[in-house]
């Protein structure tokens, strides 16, 4: 029979490991009975099989395993460097402002802006001093008129300000006492009028009386005369 | 499953920052990751250069793992295609002597670091010696070869995982694997291993 090992090539692991269904199990068996090659390939993948459990597991020699998962570690700057920058920097300033340190009969003298007498420094920090002086000066009595000049014109503003509140509050009261004079004789003229009304009423009912006894007098005085007439008849 | 769980959640922590997950997860696989190198290689020294590059790799790829697959076997494609171009760089390397596997590795540095904590110099030497007929029999092999071989009966893979690991279709693959189990035919060493 000839055999293109296909069936092998295709099952020989599954066969190995005894994963095949039993009709191709029994397949492969015919074959590896009937193909020497396919029998030796199936001894073949035995014994890789076997090899492979007899590996002795190497153990991993130490290695850092976060020298690339890891952020890098933030330098310290070492206080040298510090020192370092600390030091240029005087000896810049140093420079800069021409210090210059030197002994003398007087003991050690430190001085800077370069080489100055005793005199010549005390002098100029003197006129420095003075127009120092008199730059404050000039600018506090600037200072000093723009407050007077402010305090003046607050002091104004404030007076106007209260001689318009204090006439309008009298033009306030004059008007409030006038419309309340005002109202007291519009009160009083109709009390008045009142008065002279009733007045006039009782008047008129006087001059009733008056007529009315001035015709009963006028009436007693005729029937008198008749009386008197009768009398004398 | 467990296992499955737990990678998830060293990985998610390790994306998030935490170097103790990623040592976790690292400490997890580098013994398979170092070994499956060192039947790659032969080499301590170029197994532990690929074991990193292989960990460096899965790091930087980290953000692209959905967890679609088993961890396993996604680090074991980038093991897979690591490995290609690190034997495909050393043998284009003249100074590298490829093919050889020496003898005496028993006695190397990284050999003796990585049994330094055994006591019994004969049971190491026993051991290396094993290993090392079975490094001169996957020696015998092409690389692509090899690299089905050490996925197949060191890794057990299935054929569609190492098909996916490898890039090729299964068919590929199981011809492969046949063409080296002839290959080894008959091969004394193999003997020596059992």
């Amino acid at each position: 029979m000839l055999c293109d090992h296909q069936l092998v090539i295709e099952h020989i692991n599954d066969y190995v490991e005894d994963k095949l269904s039993p009709e191709i199990k029994r397949q492969m068996e015919v074959v590896f009975d009937s193909c020497p090659d396919c029998q030796a390939t199936y001894q073949q993948c035995l014994e890789l099989y076997q090899m492979s459990h007899a590996w002795q597991s190497q153990n991993v020699p130490e290695w850092h395993r976060t020298s690339f998962a890891v952020r890098p570690p933030v330098k310290n700057t070492s206080w040298l460097n510090w020192g370092a920058v600390a030091t240029s920097s005087l000896a810049i300033l140093m420079v800069v402002f021409q210090l210059e340190i030197s002994s003398g009969e007087t003991g050690l003298m430190i001085s800077f802006g370069g080489n100055q007498s005793e005199a010549k420094i005390a002098s100029m920090v003197e006129s420095q001093l003075t127009d120092y002086k008199n730059e404050q000066e000039k600018i506090f009595q600037v200072k000093l008129t723009d407050a007077l000049e402010k305090q003046d014109n607050r002091t104004k503003l404030r007076l106007a300000n209260w001689l318009e509140k204090s006439r309008d509050e009298r033009q306030q009261d004059i008007k409030f006492v006038m419309t309340g004079w005002q109202s007291q004789r519009y009160e009083d003229q109709k009390s008045v009028d009142r008065q002279l009304s009733y007045i006039a009423d009782n008047q008129i009912e006087n001059n009733q009386v008056i007529n009315q006894l001035i015709q009963s007098v006028a009436t007693n005085q005729d029937s008198d005369g008749q009386s008197k007439q009768s009398k004398q008849l | 499953m467990f296992q499955l769980n737990k990678d998830e959640k060293l990985i998610e922590k390790a994306l998030g920052g935490s170097q103790r997950s990623w040592i976790n997860l690292v400490k997890r696989y580098e013994g398979l990751v170092y070994n499956y190198c060192l039947r790659m290689t032969f080499n301590p020294s170029d197994a532990m250069d690929l074991m990193q590059e292989v960990f460096l790799a899965t790091y930087r790829n980290l953000p692209s793992y959905r967890g679609q697959n088993q961890f396993k076997g996604w680090m074991m494609r980038i093991a897979a295609n690591k490995t290609t171009d690190f034997l495909r760089a050393r043998g284009r390397n003249p100074l590298h002597r490829a093919g050889e596997v020496s003898d005496d590795s028993y006695n190397s540095p990284e050999i003796h670091q990585a049994h330094s904590h055994h006591h019994d110099p004969a049971e190491d030497y026993k051991l290396e010696k094993t290993n090392q007929q079975i490094k001169k029999v996957l020696d015998r092999l092409p690389d692509e070869q090899k690299l089905v071989v050490e996925l197949k009966f060191f890794q057990h893979f299935t054929f569609d995982e190492i098909s996916h690991q490898t890039g090729t279709s299964i068919n590929t693959v199981k011809t492969r694997l046949y063409t080296a189990l002839n290959k080894l035919k008959g091969y004394s060493e193999m003997q020596n291993v059992m």
